[in-house]
C-alpha cells in the first residue's frame, strides 16, 4: 500500500512537473498569430482567415458569449464573407455564472472552450487573462480609436446598471440614493419598492455592492448622505465604513431579489399604483414593454427612455459601469478569424449591426458614437465602476458581509 | 353456538361470477370443507363469511347475528364477527416476534397484560412453540410458522375457524402431520371449522360435511362418505375418490325399479335401491332402439373385481402401491380402473376376467349429467 | 515449492473460468469497472477537489499553485468566522434547507402515500384517472410547479398592478400573505406537490406487492383501521417508506431552482443556492465540493440509519400468498366524497399548472397592461424583437426547437436505453447473486449517483471532459448521454432488481436445461414475463432526463442543445409566454410517448419502481 501511495505521488510529481514546464513554454501559436494579425492590414487578415477554412474543411468557429448582440454579430460576419456560413461560424449564448466552470476547466488544462469569448466579471477576467489562457488583439487602422486602458485586456463593449424606476407615476422621485437605505424612518419617500436581481445569482450584482464598499467611492457616498440628511456621516454602528454601512442598509430596503433584468424592466410600467426603482441594465430598455425598436432617430429613443423612466442625475450615483471584454483563448483553433471577427464587431459597420444603436451598449472603439446622446464618459462619472484588482483582493471578505447581511434579511 | 346460514349469496366480479346463489347451512361444531377444483369459488365464499369480501346479493347469518344482508345494507365487519381465520401464507407480521404476533388479536379485545401472557403462554404449550416465543417469522420453519398463525387464530378462542389451504405450503410429511392435529384440534375446541382445500383427500379425512362447487354453483353438501358413494352428479363423482370412479357409456331401457344397459358390447340389468328418476328421453329422432335414453354408469374402482367374472379383458396396465394395487384393463375401446387389495403384479397384456359387484353403482343420466339411480348390475 | 504454485496457477486459472461462466458475474464485474469509473471516480475528484486549490482564482488568492493541497476550503466554509461566514454560508442555510427538505418529504410522502394507499386499498372510482393525472406534476420541470405557484398565488397586496394579480386573486380576490409566496414554506410546498407523484409511484409499488393477507389478518382479530394502518401497514412498508423519503430529501434539498426562484423577497436562502454560487465561481469551487460531499454525507447518513433499523430480522419477504384478492376497504356512501376530495387535490396539482401553462402561452400582454388572446407564441413566424432568443416567436416554426426537441428526445431514449438496460443488468446480477458481497456493493454503488446533486455531478463532469484522455468528451453529445445514463441509474437499477427479485431463479434454470444462451434467456424468456416492470424501469429515466436541467447546464455548449437548456434561456430573457408554451409541449410530449409505451406494453411509470 505505502509503496503504491509512493508510486503514485512520484507520477503525479512527474506530471505536475511537466505542466510546470509546459507552462513556461515559448508563446503560444495562437500568441503568435494574433501578433501577427495586429500587424496585417484588414486585407491580409481576411485571406488568412479565409486559409484557415481552407486549410481545415471541418473547421468550426465558436462564438461564445454573454450577450446576444454577438448574435447578431454573427450572422452579419456571415453574411460579409462567403467562406463563413451558419454551419463553421457558430454563435452559442452563456450565462456567467454557468460559463464561469466551462472557461475555467479549459484553462487549467488548455483544453479548448471556443475561438471568441464575450464575457464580463473582471476579476474574473483579469485571473483568466493574468493566467495567460485570454488574449486581447486590438484592432487598429482608420476606423478605430481604442483607449489605452481598454486595450489590454480588450474591451467590446461596456455597459451600465442604472436606477429605473416607474415612470407611469411622475418622473424624479429618485433623488439621492440614500432614499434607497430608508434611513430616514421607515419608508424609503415615496419610493414603494425597490427591486434587484440576487447577488447570489448575478455576478455583477455582487461586484457592484462590493465596490460599494470601496475607499474609492467614499467621498460619492459621504457627500450625497450630506446632502441628504443634511449632516456629516458619522460611524455609528459596527460597520466598517460608509460603504459598508450602505450596502447593509440598501439590502434591508430591498423588497424585491428579481431574477431577470429582462422581465424587471419589461413590466415596469404595468404597475400603475405604486412607485418602485428597479436597477437593471440600461441597454434592457429595449426590451420594455410597448415601446417598438425606434428608427435611427435619436430622438426616439429618448421617448422611449423618457416613458421607461430614469433619472441622470441621482445623488450619490446613477449606477455601474461594468465591460464586457472580447478575448481570444490561447487554445482557438481558428485565431486568424477570431481576430477578425473582433475587427468586425467592433468597426462601425459590425456595431450597429450588432447593437442596433440601442442605448446602453459603449462600443470600446470610440468611432461608434452612441447615438441616443448619452456618453460613455459621463456615465463613468456619475456611476460606480468596476475595480478588478479591489474585487479580487477585497471578494472573500465583502461576500461573507454581504451574505451575513442577506441573511439578515431572512431572520427579520 | 353458532351455526352458519349462507341464504342466496352472489358474488359478481364485474361480469364474472364467482359465486351464484349459494344457500347453505354449517351447523355448530361442523368442520366443513369447501372443496373445488380452483376458480371454483371457494375461497371467494369463505372470504364473505369472514367479512373479507363482500357478497353482490344474499344473507349470511352467524349464530344469532346477520353479519351480512344486501337488502338491509348489514354488513358487520370482519372483527366483529367472531372468526379466526388461517390464511394460506399464514399472513404472520413480519416485525413482530411470535408473542407479539399471537397477543394482537388479544391486545384488540382489550385484555390486561398478565391475561394476555397466560393465553400467549397456553397457546404456545398448545402448538408446541414455546422456544420460539422472542423469534421473528423469518427466522422460523414453514411448519413451525404454521403452528404460530394456528395459535394467533386461536388465541381469541374464535367460535368459527376459517381455514384458507392452510397446508399447501408444507411438504407431505408435515401436511399429514398438521392434519392429524387440526382433527383434533377441532375436537379439543368446540368450535366450528369451515375449511377451503383443492384436495379431496383432505376432504374425505377431516371434514365432518364437504361442500363441493364448481364454477360458484353449490353440487353437493354432504358427509364425506355420502359425498363419495352417492354423488350427485359426474362432477362430484369424478372430482371425489381416486384412483376416480369409472364412467362407462350405455343406453338404458328404464323400467320401474330396473333398467336394461347395454354397455362394454354386452347388456347388463341394473336393479335400483328405489325409483330410479324419470329422464326425458334425449331427442325425439335420436331415440332409433324403443325408447332408450343414454346413461352413464358410474362404478368406484373398489367394485371391479379382477380374476372371476364374466367380463373378459386384457390388462392395459398394473400399478402397485404396496397396501393396494390400481389395475387398468382393456375392454374394447373402454379402460376400465380396479383396485385390489394387497400388491399384485399382473403382466401388460395379459387376459383377465373381472366381474362388476355391489350395490354402489351410480346412475347417471348422460344429457343432465345428474344421478338417477343407485343399485346393483348384473351381466345377462 | 514450485510444483505447488504451478498447481496454485492451474487451479485458479479453473476457477477463474468457472466464475466468469456464469453470465450474472461477469455483469457483476463489468458494472464493477464501469461503475468505479463512473460514479467512484467522480467522486474522488470531489473529495481531492475539497481539498485542493482547483482554480486558477483559487490559487491566486491563495497565493499558491494550482493543485497544492490544502484544508482552507473545509476550514472556511465549516468554521470562518468573518462576518459569520461559515453560520451564513453553511450551517443556516443547511439548516433551513434541512427543515425545507423535512418539509416536502412529508408533503410529498403524506399525499403520495395517502393517494397511493387509496389508489390500491379503498373502493373510491375515477381512480384510474386519479392514478394516471396525479404522475404529472413529476414530468414537469420542477420549477415550473414555482412558476405555477407564483402565477397563481401573487397578488397586488404584495406588488401592485394589474399583471401583479395571480389567478387566486383574479377568481376569489383573496391575496395571501407574501410568506405563502415565497419563501421556505411556499419551496417546501412545491417541491412536494413535485415529488409526491414519485413518492406516490414508490409507495404504490409496496403496497400493491404487499400482501394483503397481513392487513387481513389483523382485521379478522379485530383491529381497527387505524390500528391496522400504523401497527402492521406501516412498519412492513417502512424500510421501503424511509427509501422514499431519502429519495425525496437528497432531491429536495439539492433542488436549486425552485428556491432560486421563489426567493424573491430574500427571506430564505436554500442551502443549493449557496452551493451554486460556490461552485459556478471560480474562487469558491472548492467550498463547493466541500458542501456537495456534506449534502451526500447527510443523504448516506440517513441512509445507513435506515438500514441500521430496519436490520435482517425484520426484514419483510413477500411470500406469495393470494394477495390479488385484495379486499378494497369500503367507504359507502363516503366514496364519491372521498374520490371528489382527492379529484380536486389532483386537479390543482396535475390540471390546473397545465392550464395556466396554455394560458399564459396564448395571452398577450399589452402596453396597457390588458390581455389579449393571440397564437404568436406558438405559431408566429415573426423573429422576437429586442433581444433575440430565438429565431422566430412562435415555438412550433422555430427550426432552433424542433432540433433542440430532436435532440432532447434523442438524449432521453439513449439515456433511458443505457440507464434501464443497466439496471436490468444490474437487478439480474443481484437476484442471481444474492448475497454476494460484490453484487450487494454494485447495487449500492449504482444508487450513489442519486445522492450527489445534480449540479456537482455536472461540474465533476465537466471537469473530467477537461482532463487529459478526456477532452474529446468536452463538449460533446456522447458527455450528455453519459452523465444521463449513469445519474440516471438509481431508478432503473432499483426497479430491475425488484423486477428481477420477484422471478424465481427456477424460470431461468428451466432455460439452462434446455441449454439457451443467456442473452436468449433474457431476451426470451425474463424480460417477456416482467415486461411492463421492466418497460417501466427505462420510463422513468426517460421522463426524468426529458425535464432535466440543472444537469446538463454546465456541459451544453448551447442554450440552444436540450428543450430545457431552450426553456431556460426563454425564461431567463423574458419571454414568458415562448417559455410557457415550451413548457407544456414537454409535458405533452412526454405524455404522448407515456401513454405510447403504456397501451404498446402495458408499462407505466405509475407502475414504476418496485413493480
Amino acid at each position: 500500500m505505502k509503496r503504491l501511495f509512493a508510486i503514485l505521488l512520484t507520477v503525479a510529481l512527474i506530471v505536475s512537473a511537466v505542466f510546470v514546464l509546459a507552462s513556461c513554454k515559448e508563446k503560444s501559436e495562437v500568441e503568435l498569430a494574433i501578433e501577427a494579425a495586429e500587424k496585417m492590414t484588414l486585407e491580409e487578415l481576411e485571406a488568412a482567415s479565409k486559409k484557415e477554412f481552407e486549410d481545415n474543411p471541418n473547421l468550426v468557429f465558436n462564438a461564445d458569449s454573454l450577450t446576444s448582440g454577438v448574435k447578431k454579430g454573427i450572422a452579419a460576419f456571415i453574411e460579409k464573407y462567403d467562406w463563413l456560413n451558419e454551419d463553421n461560424a457558430k454563435y452559442n449564448s452563456k450565462k456567467g455564472s454557468e460559463y464561469q466552470p466551462v472557461l475555467n476547466g479549459a484553462a487549467e488544462t488548455d483544453g479548448y472552450v471556443a475561438d471568441f469569448v464575450m464575457i464580463q466579471d473582471a476579476s474574473f477576467v483579469y485571473s483568466l487573462v493574468n493566467a495567460g489562457f485570454l488574449l486581447s488583439y486590438v484592432p487598429s487602422g482608420d476606423g478605430y480609436t481604442i483607449a489605452k486602458e481598454d486595450q489590454d485586456p480588450l474591451v467590446g463593449v461596456t455597459f451600465n446598471k442604472i436606477w429605473y424606476y416607474n415612470g407611469v407615476n411622475g418622473d424624479g422621485y429618485l433623488k439621492n440614493v440614500w432614499q434607497l437605505t430608508g434611513k430616514d424612518g421607515a419608508s424609503l419617500k415615496k419610493i414603494d419598492t425597490v427591486s434587484y436581481q440576487s447577488p447570489l445569482g448575478e455576478d455583477i450584482n455582487m461586484s457592484f455592492l462590493i465596490m460599494l464598499t470601496s475607499p474609492e467611492y467614499e467621498s460619492k457616498l459621504k457627500e450625497s448622505y450630506k446632502s441628504y440628511f443634511g449632516t456629516d456621516y458619522a460611524k455609528t454602528d459596527d460597520c466598517k465604513s460608509i460603504g459598508y454601512h450602505y450596502v447593509e442598509q440598501f439590502i434591508k430596503a430591498v423588497t424585491t431579489w428579481h431574477d431577470s433584468d429582462t422581465s424587471e424592466v419589461k413590466n415596469m410600467n404595468n404597475d400603475a399604483h405604486k412607485t418602485g426603482v428597479y436597477f437593471a441594465g440600461l441597454a434592457k430598455v429595449k426590451d420594455y414593454e410597448g415601446y417598438k425598436l425606434p428608427d435611427d432617430d435619436p430622438a426616439n429613443w429618448k421617448k422611449v427612455l423618457k416613458g421607461s423612466g430614469f433619472n441622470y442625475q441621482v445623488e450619490g450615483f446613477n449606477g455601474f459601469v461594468y465591460n464586457m471584454w472580447t478575448l481570444i483563448p490561447k487554445t482557438a483553433k481558428c485565431p486568424y478569424t477570431a481576430c477578425l471577427f473582433i475587427r468586425y464587431l467592433l468597426s462601425e459597420e459590425g456595431f450597429a449591426k450588432s447593437f442596433e444603436n440601442v442605448p446602453g451598449y459603449y462600443c470600446s472603439n470610440t468611432k461608434c458614437a452612441p447615438t441616443d446622446g448619452t456618453t460613455l464618459a459621463g456615465w463613468k462619472s456619475s456611476c460606480l465602476s468596476e475595480d478588478p484588482e479591489y474585487l479580487a483582493a477585497n471578494y472573500d471578505s465583502v461576500t461573507a458581509f454581504i451574505k451575513q447581511q442577506l441573511t439578515a434579511v431572512g431572520q427579520k | 353456538m353458532p351455526k352458519i346460514i349462507l341464504e342466496n349469496v352472489t358474488k359478481k366480479f364485474d361480469k364474472f361470477v364467482a359465486v351464484d346463489n349459494l344457500s347453505m347451512t354449517i351447523e355448530d361444531r361442523d368442520f366443513v370443507i369447501l372443496l373445488g377444483p380452483s376458480g371454483c369459488g371457494k375461497t371467494t365464499t369463505l372470504r364473505m363469511i369472514a367479512g373479507l369480501e363482500t357478497p353482490t346479493e344474499g344473507r349470511i347469518t352467524i349464530g344469532e347475528q346477520v353479519v351480512f344482508d344486501s337488502e338491509k345494507g348489514i354488513n358487520v365487519p370482519p372483527g366483529k364477527r367472531d372468526i379466526g381465520f388461517l390464511f394460506q401464507n399464514y399472513a404472520l407480521w413480519p416485525h413482530m416476534t411470535v408473542y407479539q404476533n399471537i397477543a394482537f388479536g388479544l391486545e384488540n379485545l382489550k385484555w390486561k397484560k398478565d391475561r394476555i401472557r397466560e393465553r400467549v403462554n397456553e397457546m404456545l404449550a398448545l402448538l408446541k412453540i414455546e422456544q420460539f416465543e422472542k423469534r421473528y417469522p423469518s427466522e422460523l420453519s414453514g411448519g413451525q410458522q404454521q403452528r404460530v398463525a394456528i395459535a394467533r387464530t386461536l388465541a381469541p378462542s374464535p367460535k368459527v375457524l376459517f381455514m384458507d389451504e392452510p397446508l399447501s405450503n408444507l411438504d407431505a410429511k408435515l401436511r399429514l402431520e398438521m392434519r392429524t392435529e387440526l382433527k383434533r384440534l377441532h375436537a379439543n375446541t368446540d368450535s366450528t371449522f369451515v375449511y377451503v382445500t383443492h384436495d379431496q383427500l383432505e376432504a374425505m379425512t377431516l371434514a365432518t360435511k364437504v361442500c363441493l362447487l364448481d364454477t360458484g354453483v353449490l353440487q353437493q353438501y354432504d358427509p364425506p362418505l355420502v359425498v363419495y358413494n352417492k354423488p350427485n352428479n359426474l362432477f362430484v363423482a369424478d372430482f371425489v375418490g381416486n384412483p376416480t370412479m369409472n364412467f362407462i357409456k350405455g343406453t338404458a331401457d328404464i323400467q320401474g325399479k330396473t333398467a336394461k344397459i347395454s354397455m362394454l358390447g354386452t347388456t347388463f340389468t341394473f336393479r335400483a335401491d328405489g325409483e330410479i328418476t324419470p329422464v326425458q328421453p334425449a331427442v325425439e329422432e335420436n331415440t332409433e332402439s324403443d325408447g332408450g335414453v343414454d346413461v352413464v354408469v358410474g362404478i368406484r374402482p373398489e367394485f371391479i373385481r379382477v380374476e372371476q367374472g364374466k367380463l373378459e379383458g386384457k390388462v392395459y396396465t398394473t400399478l402397485p402401491s404396496g397396501m393396494e394395487t390400481t389395475v387398468k384393463l382393456e375392454l374394447g375401446e373402454e379402460i376400465v380402473t380396479s383396485v385390489v387389495f394387497g400388491s399384485v403384479d399382473y403382466p401388460t397384456n395379459s387376459d383377465v376376467s373381472f366381474d362388476i359387484v355391489g350395490n354402489g353403482v351410480v346412475l347417471f343420466d348422460a344429457t343432465s349429467r345428474n344421478k338417477i339411480a343407485m343399485g346393483s348390475l348384473t351381466m345377462e | 515449492m514450485t510444483n505447488n504454485k504451478k498447481f496454485d496457477a492451474h487451479l485458479l486459472g479453473h476457477k477463474l473460468k468457472s466464475y466468469f461462466s456464469k453470465p450474472a458475474n461477469i455483469i457483476t464485474i463489468v458494472f464493477l469497472v464501469i461503475l468505479a469509473l463512473t460514479v467512484i471516480l467522480p467522486l474522488c475528484t470531489l473529495l481531492f477537489g475539497s481539498f485542493q486549490l482547483n482554480t486558477i482564482q483559487e490559487a491566486m488568492s491563495a497565493g499558491g499553485k494550482k493543485g497544492d493541497w490544502t484544508i482552507n476550503h473545509w476550514a472556511r466554509l465549516l468554521t470562518s468566522t468573518e462576518y459569520d461566514y461559515a453560520i451564513n454560508s453553511l450551517w443556516l442555510p443547511l439548516g433551513k434547507s434541512v427543515l425545507m427538505a423535512l418539509l416536502a418529504c412529508f408533503i410529498a410522502v403524506v399525499l403520495g402515500g395517502v393517494v397511493a394507499w387509496f389508489i390500491t386499498r379503498a373502493d373510491i372510482p375515477g381512480k384510474k384517472f386519479i392514478s394516471a393525472v396525479f404522475v404529472f406534476p413529476y414530468i414537469m420541470p420542477s420549477w415550473s410547479i414555482a412558476i405555477f405557484w407564483e402565477n397563481f398565488f401573487k397578488n397586488t397586496n404584495m406588488t401592485a398592478g394589474p399583471r401583479n394579480a395571480g389567478l387566486l386573486q383574479m377568481i376569489t380576490g383573496i391575496c395571501v400573505p407574501q410568506s405563502w409566496v415565497y419563501g421556505l414554506v411556499p419551496c417546501a410546498i412545491c417541491l412536494g406537490l413535485h415529488y409526491a407523484p414519485f413518492a406516490y409511484i414508490l409507495i404504490g409499488g409496496i403496497l400493491r406487492n404487499m400482501d394483503a393477507n397481513l392487513e387481513e389478518a389483523a382485521t379478522v382479530l379485530g383491529a381497527s383501521r387505524l390500528k391496522i394502518l400504523f401497527r402492521v401497514t406501516l412498519p412492513i412498508v417502512a424500510p421501503a417508506l424511509i427509501s422514499t423519503v431519502l429519495l425525496v430529501f437528497s432531491s429536495s434539498i439539492s433542488s436549486y431552482t425552485v428556491p432560486f426562484f421563489l426567493n424573491k423577497d430574500g427571506k430564505f436562502i436554500a442551502l443549493s443556492v449557496h452551493l451554486k454560487n460556490l461552485f459556478s465561481d471560480g474562487r469558491t469551487q472548492g467550498q463547493g465540493y466541500v458542501m456537495a460531499i456534506l449534502l451526500m454525507a447527510i443523504s448516506i447518513g440517513i441512509l445507513t440509519l435506515n438500514n441500521w433499523f430496519t436490520g435482517k430480522r425484520k426484514s419483510f419477504t413477500t411470500v406469495t400468498g393470494k394477495s390479488g384478492q385484495v379486499s378494497l376497504v369500503k367507504f359507502g356512501k363516503g366514496r364519491i366524497p372521498i374520490a371528489i376530495v382527492l379529484l380536486i387535490i389532483v386537479g390543482f396539482i396535475a390540471i390546473v399548472p397545465l392550464f395556466t401553462f396554455a394560458m399564459e402561452s396564448v395571452l398577450r400582454t399589452n402596453a396597457d397592461g390588458t390581455r389579449t388572446f393571440t397564437m404568436d407564441y406558438w405559431f408566429s413566424k415573426e423573429v422576437p424583437t429586442g433581444s433575440t432568443k430565438s429565431d422566430t416567436l412562435g415555438i412550433l416554426v422555430s427550426g432552433t426547437m424542433w432540433k433542440a426537441l430532436g435532440r432532447s428526445l434523442g438524449l432521453s431514449v439513449l439515456v433511458a436505453l443505457i440507464a434501464g438496460t443497466s439496471g436490468l443488468l444490474i437487478g439480474y446480477a443481484v437476484a442471481r447473486k444474492r448475497g454476494s458481497r460484490v453484487a450487494t456493493f454494485v447495487s449500492d454503488v449504482a444508487f450513489l449517483p442519486y445522492l450527489i446533486p445534480a449540479m456537482s455531478f455536472g461540474a465533476v463532469y465537466l471537469s473530467l471532459s477537461f482532463t487529459e484522455g478526456f477532452t474529446w468528451l468536452r463538449g460533446s453529445f456522447i458527455l450528455l448521454i453519459l452523465v444521463g445514463g449513469v445519474k440516471f441509474i438509481p431508478f432503473a437499477s432499483r426497479t430491475g432488481s425488484s423486477a428481477m427479485l420477484q422471478l424465481s431463479g427456477e424460470i431461468e434454470e428451466a432455460a439452462i436445461m434446455l441449454n439457451v444462451p443467456w442473452w436468449k434467456r433474457m431476451g426470451r424468456v425474463l424480460f417477456p414475463i416482467q415486461k411492463a416492470s421492466f418497460i417501466s424501469g427505462y420510463l422513468l429515466p426517460f421522463i426524468s432526463c426529458m425535464r432535466e436541467l440543472s444537469l446538463f447546464v454546465l456541459l451544453t455548449v448551447s442554450h440552444e442543445t436540450l428543450l430545457t437548456t431552450l426553456l431556460g434561456e426563454y425564461s431567463r430573457t423574458g419571454l414568458t409566454e415562448s417559455a410557457n408554451a415550451i413548457n407544456l409541449l414537454i409535458i405533452i410530449v412526454v405524455l404522448v410517448i407515456q401513454f405510447a409505451v403504456n397501451k404498446l406494453t402495458g408499462a407505466s411509470i405509475d407502475k414504476g419502481v418496485g413493480g
